[in-house]
């Protein structure tokens, strides 16, 4: 019997791979994978960008994916998920962006309102 | 004058017939059907009252979402959910944050029912394009397979409470 839990826990790669997209937010990255690791080689703010410089790079066949505006890595805790690796078409991309865990901390928006609430409503 | 509202449980007693946010589907949803959802179980229907005016009300029922529809799901069986199917401020309150304070009230029973049992999100389908954008301000995300269908993970929604 295999535990949610366990089926969630992110590998140390997953970990170092979450780290290195947070450095894209917002932004469709192109991901290449060698000897098990994964690597983002080309990025932009639109996926036919991202495609585009991968094309210049000449690389085949990367995976694209859309990096949240707000990406949380925590030690010990992010279970962001990569699988399964799709080698997306730009259609397939769309549909599976965000297709990772993320933690979000409320927007102010939403702080804001429940604040207001809890001092309306107790 | 120092205004009382507050929010409850939909019974007989509220004027149901009265309210008009000016959508068919949800003026005609709160006068013929809310009610007996709620006596039944399909349902539950709060509404916010002002005095014995009906500003606003939203229903709320537990649910699941499709394991290929959300982000992280559980590896063989759908997410635990809780569908906020109507929101709805009557036309004479709007745009004075009473439909924030409904979602509120909405986030918080959810995460009230998240401690006594398993639920892994709220989700809400998007009228139109403005709620769209709005629940997206507010924090909400979009399913993979609709942008218009948003949920939002309990324990983000724990965060506030």
């Amino acid at each position: 019997m295999i535990l949610v839990d366990e089926a969630f826990k992110p590998t140390k790669n997953e970990i170092a791979m979450a780290r290195e997209m947070a450095k894209y937010p917002n932004k469709w990255i192109a991901i290449v994978t060698k000897r098990g690791r994964e690597k983002i080689v080309a990025s932009g703010d639109r996926i036919t960008d991202a495609i585009a410089e991968a094309e210049k790079l000449g690389i085949k066949n990367p995976a694209f994916r859309k990096v949240p505006a707000h990406l949380f890595v925590q030690n010990g805790d992010t279970s962001v998920d990569f699988s399964p690796q799709i080698k997306m078409s730009e259609r397939d991309a769309l549909f599976y962006r965000g297709n990772f865990e993320i933690e979000r901390e409320p927007t102010e928006e939403l702080r804001k309102l429940a604040n207001r609430y809890k001092e309306k409503y107790g | 004058m120092t205004r009382t509202l507050k929010i409850e449980s939909l019974t007989a007693t509220h004027r149901t017939e009265e309210f008009r946010c000016n959508e068919p589907q949800l003026d005609g949803y709160l006068h013929r059907h809310a009610l007996r959802h709620t006596k039944e179980g399909w349902g539950r229907t709060f509404v916010l009252v002002d005095e014995d005016r009906l500003v606003g009300y939203y229903t709320s029922c537990a649910s699941s979402i499709d394991r290929s529809s959300i982000p992280r799901s559980t590896p063989t069986f759908p997410t635990s959910a809780i569908l906020l199917a109507k929101l709805a401020v009557d036309a004479n309150f709007q745009r004075q944050g009473f439909a924030g304070e409904l979602l509120m009230h909405s986030l918080d029973q959810t995460y009230q029912i998240s401690k006594r049992t398993g639920v892994h999100a709220i989700h809400v389908d998007a009228l139109n394009e403005g709620a769209r954008n709005l629940y997206v301000k507010l924090g909400f995300q979009e399913l993979l397979d609709d942008p218009m269908h948003l949920f939002m993970y309990v324990r983000d929604v724990a965060k506030l409470f």
